[in-house]
């Protein structure tokens, strides 16, 4: 179980602290090295949402983008990287809405060669143990089954687990209330609880348990 | 078994670690005398591990290219003016009242039915008048102020007679001129 950030706290190092004042006032350079900071994360989450590399890319670069324009929204109630991630699931589901982007598990062909092709030449896959492959592979499936899940819960469940934030973070970064983010994350893992595919998945590690 | 219904959402947030120790005690006790709650907070412990295998892949990484993209896209941006600023703040403050929106139109759209709609007034008439608005009613259907109309009615019924000349006479009340003394002497002279 993830442990909770402390209520509130300003939680950035002091580097990231300085590069965002010296960001508010106006610095764009400044903001370009925090993102050099996060990008590498940011685009993990975009590619675990989109499964699209190239879409990946663009939905990052936009939020970052983003982040830059409205950054005097920025509190610092919450980790900087929680907030740009708040901004790329926003992001995210208003490109669904848009059909410019289909979810990870929907994007099959061409798109999936393209991203087995670009992990491909990230790392080679042959000198991977076969737990780290068959640990990628059930991850691919956890998204899977978070999919179907409305918006506001799929938000919660990201930014809880993915992000890893304390809950007082996320509504911070949601802009909510932390009753709502933790009515959201019960009915959120309810609806996954009782989902027959997340129950096939749990059975599966129940048996590999058994087994090893 | 189904777990106590009040215990379920307090046992999601045991499973995230989101309670403070003060909550967790009563239900860490509760847990150990009932098997329907454990086995819930078992079930969903199951799913939170699995979702934290969901993890987003660590072998992706930003290029070069990516970062230069993102530095050319932040040259070419300027922060939000006031305007958009200002745009932004109201669109959140609509998006927060996007749900009592509705009810809140509903609400005018029956208070402005309410405001327009009238019913008939009501008038309370005193007894007299009340006889005289009966009597009137039938005054339309009333036929001309003849001799031979009056004898067909009291042929029919002395009552209907009585009647008609009642209307009739209440009717004609305000045109006829009263005749008084003075009056006769006045249209006497002038003939």
């Amino acid at each position: 179980m993830a442990g909770l950030n402390p209520t509130f706290v300003e939680i950035e190092t002091p580097d990231t602290r300085s590069l965002l004042d010296q960001a508010r006032a106006g610095d764009a350079e400044a903001f370009g090295e925090i993102c050099r900071v996060h990008g590498t994360r940011l685009l993990r989450q975009a590619v675990a949402l989109c499964g699209n590399v190239t879409l990946a890319e663009d939905l990052a670069q936009d939020t970052l983008v983003e982040a830059w324009k409205s950054l005097h929204r920025y509190n610092g109630r919450c980790q900087f990287f929680t907030w740009l991630c708040a901004i790329l699931l926003n992001r995210y589901r208003n490109a669904l809405r848009k059909n410019r982007l289909r979810p990870a598990s929907t994007s099959g062909g061409r798109d999936q060669d393209e991203f087995e092709k670009h992990t491909s030449n990230l790392a080679d896959h042959s000198a991977l143990p076969d737990q780290a492959v068959e640990r990628r592979e059930q991850a691919v499936l956890v998204r899977e089954c978070v999919q179907p899940l409305p918006a506001k819960h799929q938000q919660v469940i990201h930014l809880r687990f993915y992000v890893d934030d304390s809950l007082e973070g996320i509504a911070a970064a949601l802009g909510c209330s932390m009753g709502t983010v933790k009515s959201r994350l019960f009915h959120a893992l309810e609806k996954l609880r009782k989902m027959n595919a997340f129950s096939a998945l749990l059975s599966d590690l129940k048996t590999k348990g058994g087994m090893l | 078994m189904k777990p106590c219904a009040q215990n379920r959402k307090p046992i999601v947030w045991l499973a995230l670690n989101a309670l403070d120790a003060r909550q967790a005690r009563p239900l860490r006790a509760h847990l150990e005398t009932c098997e329907s709650c454990r086995r819930y907070l078992a079930e969903i412990s199951n799913v939170t591990e699995r979702l934290a295998e969901g993890e987003a892949n660590p072998d992706i990484q930003a290029s070069e290219i990516f970062h230069q993209k993102v530095a050319g896209k932040l040259r070419a941006a300027k922060p939000e003016s006031l305007g958009e600023i200002l745009a932004a703040y109201l669109r959140g403050s609509l998006l927060r009242w996007r749900a009592p929106l509705p009810a809140i139109a509903a609400l005018v759209v029956v208070g402005v039915i309410l405001a327009t709609w009238r019913q008939p007034p009501v008038v309370f008439l005193s007894p007299k008048a009340a006889t005289q608005t009966a009597l009137a009613s039938g005054a339309d259907n009333d036929p001309a102020p003849t001799i031979a109309n009056y004898q067909r009615v009291a042929n029919q019924s002395l009552d209907k007679l009585d009647a008609l000349l009642t209307r009739q006479g209440n009717r004609a009340l305000p045109s006829m001129p009263i005749y008084t003394a003075s009056t006769l002497a006045l249209a006497k002279q002038s003939f």
